[in-house]
C-alpha cells in the first residue's frame, strides 16, 4: 500500500471511528454481553452465575414460551401478507393518475407516523366491544350472519385478529416504497403489453409484479423482522387503561416473545434467562430471513 | 500588570477550591422514594417536612418515582439507590431473596432499640409479613385489607335486605343470581350481581386464599392440592357460565372507569365487589350519597378460610442506601404518632398517612382521633379483621409476581372456557413448581460460587 492510500485508509477510519465505536458499544458489545448472560443465571442485582445450558433447557420445557412462539409466528404468518397486499393496493391505487392524489398519499401516510403508544390506546377504545367503532361497522355483518360481534381484545379467540388489523394502521411506510417501486417500472412495457393484449390483472401479474420484486422481497424481509418483534401494540392493547393484567391477557393469547422476553428481564428479574430468549428470537428471525431469501431468490428480477 | 490582574481574577477560584464549612453539607440528606401520588403524596410530606423541620442533622427529600420497582431495580444495580422506599408489601420477598435489600435489624439495633420491640408494635399479620425467611426486611405503613362492598340500592331493588350481606358462598352465589338483570330478547346483561376479577384481576390469587388455599406450605408449591385453588377456579366456571361467555365479556367491556362517577359499583351496573378501603374514598369523592355497605368476605362454608386478605405498603431500605442509619430515624419517628392526638388535625406519623389515604394503621395502639376521626367511615371493619387475625396476608414468596400472574391466566381461561379447573390446576402446578425449583437450585449455585461471609 503506497503512503498515500495508507493516508486515505487512515483518514477514512477517522471519520468513521466514532460510529464503528458506537457500534462496538452499542451494538457489538450488548449482542456479546447478552449471549454471555444467556448461558448465566443473573439478576442484575447480583453479579452472574454460570449455568450452562440451564436457560435453554428451561426453555424448551416453558409452556408460556412455547405459547409466546406460536403467538408471535401466528401474527407475523397474518400480519405479513395482510400488510404487504394492503400496502401494494393502496400503492397501486395512489400510482394512478388522478385528481388529490398527494392529498390521498398524505391521509394513507399520516398513520404510520403517529406514536405507536397514541395509537394502541385509540385502537383500545375502537375495539370496545359494547360500544368500539369496529364492532358499530362489523356488527351488522355479524348479526346478518346470526352471530354476535366479537368483543375483540377480551376474547381469546380474537385478540391476535384483532392485533393483526391494527397492524394495518402502519401500511403508509411500505405504501411509500411500494410507490416508489411502482413509479420505476418503464410505461413501455405496459404500452407493449397493452398492444399485445394483455389486460390489467395481466400486466400487473407479467409486469409490475416481477419488476417490483425486489421491492416486494425487501419489505418481506422487514415485516418479517417487525413482526416478530412485536410489543408495543401487544404490551399497550392488553389492558384496559388502568388494571394490571397479566402478560398476554385474555388467556396468554396476546403473549409475544418480546413481550414474555421484557416482563422476564424486568419484572421478573431474570436477565439471563430473557438473553437466552433474546438469542432464540435472534434465530428465529435469522432463520425466517433465511427461508424467506431461499423461496424468493428465483423469483425476484432485477432490472439490470 | 498582567500577571497581577490575573492573579486577581484566579484568587477567587482558589478560595472555592479550599475545604467547606457551610453547615448545610454536614447535614445527611435521605432520599425517600414512593410509588404514591397526587393526595397519598401530599400526605407522606408533610410528614417528611415535620421530621425536616428544626433539624440540622438530616433532612429527608421525598420524591414520587412511577414504575418504582423497575427503577428502584436500576438504580441498586447500578449502586445508587435512593436510603429508603415505599413499595407494595409482595414486592418485598423478591428483592430480598436477590439481596437487594439491607436487613433491618442491624440498623434498628445500631439505634439502641431492639427488633422484636419494635415488631412488637405492630398488629399480628402486619409484623409476620416484615419477615422473610426470617430476616425483618421491611416495615408496614399502611394496612389494607381486601372486604366486601355491595351497593344498598341494588340490594333493595332486587328484594334483598341492604343491611344483610351475603354470609356465606352458597348465599353469595344466591345473591349474585338475584341482583343479575338480562334484556329479554337477547340476554344481554344490564347489570351484574359480581363479576370475580372486576376491578382488579389480581383478585383471582386473593380468592384462592379467600376460598381457603395457602398456595405454599412447607416449602412447597401446593396449587394442584390446595382445595382454595379447586373451588375458586369452579367458583369462577360457574358465576361466568350463569352469566354466559359471551355476555360476560360483552358486559366487562361496557364498564365504566374505576376511579370516576362511573364506576359500576357506584352507578349500580355490578352490585357487589370485593375491594379494599380505597375505595371508600373514590366513593366520597365521585358518589357522594351512595348508600353502600362493607363487610368482611363471606364465610366459605365451615371451612377454615379468612374473611379478608390483607396487604401492606411497606418501607424498606435497598442495598447500598448510602444513609441507613439517618433512614431508620425518620421511620422511627414515623412509627412514634402522637397517641394523644384528639382531632384528625392532629393526627402524625403513620396515623396521618393512614387517614389520608383511607387505610388502617399497621400499630397496635392508636390514637382516639384515629380510630374516631378517621375519614373511613368503616375503619371498624378493617380493624377488626386485622386485630382479630381473620385476615391473611399474601405468601412472602421471591416467585410471588410470576404466582399470581399464572393464577390470573388459569383463572382467565377456566372462565372463559379455554380449559377445565382440573387442566388449569395442573398447568400452573406445572408451571410455579418448576419455578420453585429453579429458584431453590439458582439460590444453591449462588451460595457455591459466591459463599456468604462468615
Amino acid at each position: 500500500m503506497s503512503p498515500s492510500e495508507r493516508r486515505s485508509l487512515r483518514l477514512g477510519f477517522g471519520f468513521t471511528a466514532l460510529w464503528i465505536i458506537g457500534l462496538g458499544v452499542f451494538v457489538l458489545y450488548p449482542v456479546a454481553a447478552a449471549l454471555f448472560y444467556s448461558f448465566c443465571e443473573y439478576s442484575v442485582l447480583q453479579p452472574p452465575v454460570w449455568c450452562g445450558l440451564d436457560n435453554y433447557r428451561q426453555l424448551a420445557a416453558d409452556e408460556s414460551f412455547h405459547h409466546a412462539v406460536r403467538n408471535t409466528l401466528v401474527f407475523a404468518a397474518g400480519s405479513i401478507p395482510l400488510g404487504m397486499a394492503v400496502a401494494l393496493a393502496l400503492a397501486l391505487l395512489l400510482n394512478c393518475d388522478i385528481r388529490g392524489r398527494v392529498f390521498f398519499r398524505t391521509l394513507f401516510y399520516l398513520p404510520a407516523i403517529v406514536p405507536a403508544v397514541a395509537s394502541s390506546m385509540i385502537w383500545l377504545w375502537m375495539f370496545n366491544g359494547e360500544s368500539g367503532l369496529v364492532n358499530w361497522v362489523v356488527g351488522p355483518l355479524f348479526r346478518f350472519f346470526g352471530a354476535s360481534p366479537p368483543t375483540w381484545l377480551a376474547d381469546p379467540s380474537w385478540a391476535k385478529p384483532a392485533l393483526i388489523l391494527m397492524s394495518l394502521w402502519g401500511t403508509g411506510n411500505s405504501m411509500i416504497i411500494y410507490l416508489a417501486g411502482l413509479q420505476d417500472v418503464p410505461r413501455e412495457l405496459y404500452e407493449a403489453a397493452t398492444i399485445d393484449g394483455a389486460n390489467a390483472w395481466q400486466r400487473f401479474r407479467h409486469v409490475t409484479l416481477p419488476l417490483i420484486s425486489p421491492v416486494l422481497y425487501f419489505d418481506l424481509i422487514m415485516g418479517v423482522i417487525g413482526s416478530l418483534q412485536v410489543f408495543t401494540q401487544a404490551y399497550i392493547m392488553r389492558g384496559d387503561g388502568g388494571a394490571y393484567l397479566p402478560d398476554g391477557a385474555p388467556a396468554e393469547s396476546t403473549l409475544f416473545l418480546s413481550v414474555y422476553l421484557f416482563s422476564t428481564a424486568f419484572y421478573r428479574l431474570r436477565m439471563g434467562y430473557a438473553c437466552a430468549i433474546a438469542c432464540i428470537l435472534f434465530l428465529v428471525t435469522l432463520g425466517c430471513t433465511w427461508l424467506v431469501h431461499r423461496a424468493a431468490r428465483r423469483r425476484i428480477h432485477y432490472s439490470n | 500588570m498582567r500577571t497581577r490582574l490575573l492573579a486577581l481574577l484566579l484568587l477567587p477560584l482558589l478560595a472555592a477550591c479550599g475545604p467547606q464549612h457551610d453547615a448545610a453539607e454536614e447535614r445527611v440528606v435521605v432520599s425517600c422514594w414512593t410509588l404514591w401520588n397526587g393526595e397519598e403524596a401530599k400526605a407522606l410530606q408533610t410528614e417528611v417536612d415535620r421530621f425536616n423541620r428544626g433539624r440540622t442533622d438530616i433532612v429527608v427529600e421525598l420524591v414520587s418515582v412511577s414504575d418504582l420497582p423497575r427503577q428502584l431495580m436500576l438504580t441498586t444495580a447500578g449502586g445508587n439507590p435512593p436510603d429508603l422506599a415505599v413499595l407494595d408489601s409482595s414486592d418485598v420477598a423478591k428483592y430480598a431473596e436477590l439481596g437487594a435489600l439491607e436487613p433491618l435489624s442491624p440498623i434498628i439495633e445500631g439505634s439502641g432499640e431492639s427488633t422484636d420491640g419494635v415488631l412488637g408494635r405492630f398488629l399480628g399479620n402486619c409484623a409476620t409479613a416484615c419477615r422473610h425467611r426470617g430476616t425483618v426486611y421491611s416495615l408496614p405503613l399502611c394496612s389494607s385489607s381486601i372486604v366486601l362492598f355491595w351497593n344498598k340500592r341494588r340490594f333493595r331493588e332486587a328484594g334483598l335486605d341492604p343491611e344483610r350481606p351475603p354470609r356465606d358462598l352458597a348465599e353469595f352465589d344466591e345473591y349474585c343470581r338475584r341482583l343479575t338483570e338480562r334484556e329479554a330478547q337477547t340476554g344481554r346483561i344490564i347489570r351484574a350481581g359480581f363479576l370475580p376479577n372486576w376491578p382488579w384481576p389480581e383478585l383471582d390469587p386473593t380468592s384462592v386464599l379467600w376460598l381457603g388455599g395457602p398456595l405454599f406450605a412447607r416449602d412447597e408449591i401446593v396449587f394442584a392440592r390446595d382445595p382454595g385453588a379447586r373451588r375458586t377456579l369452579e367458583w369462577n366456571q360457574r358465576l361466568v357460565g350463569n352469566l354466559g361467555r359471551d355476555a360476560y365479556l360483552t358486559f366487562q367491556g361496557s364498564l365504566g372507569s374505576y376511579a370516576s362517577s362511573q364506576n359500576p359499583l357506584f352507578t349500580g351496573r355490578i352490585a357487589m365487589s370485593f375491594d379494599g378501603p380505597w375505595l371508600v374514598q373514590f366513593a366520597g369523592q365521585f358518589a357522594a350519597g351512595l348508600e353502600y355497605g362493607v363487610a368482611a368476605l363471606p364465610s366459605t362454608d365451615g371451612l377454615t378460610s379468612p374473611s379478608s386478605v390483607q396487604t401492606f405498603d411497606v418501607a424498606i431500605v435497598p442495598k447500598g442506601a448510602r444513609h441507613p442509619r439517618a433512614a431508620w430515624a425518620f421511620l422511627r419517628f414515623l412509627f412514634a404518632p402522637d397517641l394523644s392526638a384528639r382531632s384528625r388535625s392532629q393526627l402524625t406519623g403513620v396515623e396521618q398517612l393512614c387517614a389520608h389515604q383511607f387505610k388502617d394503621s399497621p400499630l397496635r395502639d392508636c390514637s382516639e382521633a384515629f380510630l374516631h376521626d378517621h375519614p373511613n367511615p368503616h375503619l371498624a371493619v378493617f380493624r377488626e379483621l386485622a386485630q382479630r387475625g381473620s385476615a391473611t396476608p399474601l405468601p412472602s414468596l421471591s416467585i410471588w409476581r410470576e404466582y399470581a400472574d399464572t393464577i390470573m391466566t388459569a383463572c382467565e381461561k377456566v372462565r372463559l372456557g379455554e380449559q377445565t379447573p382440573d387442566a388449569a390446576l395442573a398447568e400452573v402446578q406445572g408451571r410455579i413448581g418448576a419455578a420453585w425449583q429453579r429458584q431453590r437450585t439458582n439460590r444453591l449455585r449462588r451460595e457455591r460460587a459466591y459463599p456468604p461471609p462468615p
